[in-house]
């Protein structure tokens, strides 16, 4: 991976047509600007995961797999429905 | 076990229409879900498609799984979601697998319910450092 060390209003190029401006350094996290053609998605990394998480639960819940979960979670033996 | 009092649910039985203006990620075309409880203590829902079987995602109750979360939610999310006086009510989308301790919770983006708009909303948090794969089990044997 390529580290470079920037200031707040300094910049780096990718390519032809992206910019990622550093626009503000705090404490604990920096606020960055990003120039880039339309159509090129930019997408916080947590959101990608989030998205593939909902789409691996959505596969992965079966119905005993949810039975294993409610042993760990209810210790008391879950009552019949009639 | 009881539920944290921090996360109220709809009270009237096992399914309640609910609105996702944005959908939630990766299914954002879907705008109606219905919370179907899984369990009588209350800490274990499907949250599904209203209108289809699919998608259907486990969502559990993340104070449960997680003692100490303490969502905070961004401004925006604050302002899209409302803020009820009976409090909203968080869910947290679960991975369950067979060996449960390769269970996962997502604690970044828990689901937040306006129970008296029923509006929903996928939040991803920016304070707190909390993990989209938060694994509660993970010293769990596996159960044979």
């Amino acid at each position: 991976m390529l580290v470079v060390s920037r200031k707040a209003s300094e910049s780096v190029v990718i390519g032809d047509d992206i910019e990622v401006v550093v626009t503000e350094i705090g404490a604990d996290r920096v606020k960055l600007g990003i120039k880039a053609p339309r159509g090129v998605p930019i997408l916080r990394r947590e959101l990608l995961e989030t998205r593939d998480l909902n789409r691996e639960a959505s596969a992965a819940s079966g119905p005993a797999a949810v039975d294993e979960l409610k042993k760990l979670l209810e210790p008391s033996p879950p009552k019949k429905c009639p | 076990m009881p539920l944290s009092g921090e996360a109220p649910v709809p009270e009237d039985g096992g399914k309640v229409v609910l609105h996702f203006p944005d959908g939630i990620y990766g299914f954002e075309d879907v705008r109606e879900f219905i919370l179907l409880q899984e369990d009588d203590g209350r800490v274990i829902w499907s949250l599904q498609a209203a209108d289809a079987p699919y998608p259907s995602l486990i969502v559990v109750d993340p104070f449960l799984v997680a003692p100490g979360y303490r969502p905070r939610l961004p401004r925006a999310d604050r302002i899209a979601i409302g803020d009820p006086a009976e409090g909203l009510c968080f869910l947290a989308v679960a991975v369950l697998r067979k060996n449960l301790a390769d269970t996962v919770v997502n604690l970044k983006s828990p689901i937040v319910i306006n129970p008296r708009t029923r509006t929903g909303r996928q939040v991803i948090l920016e304070e707190g450092d909390y993990p989209v794969r938060f694994r509660p089990f993970r010293n769990a044997r596996e159960r044979g």
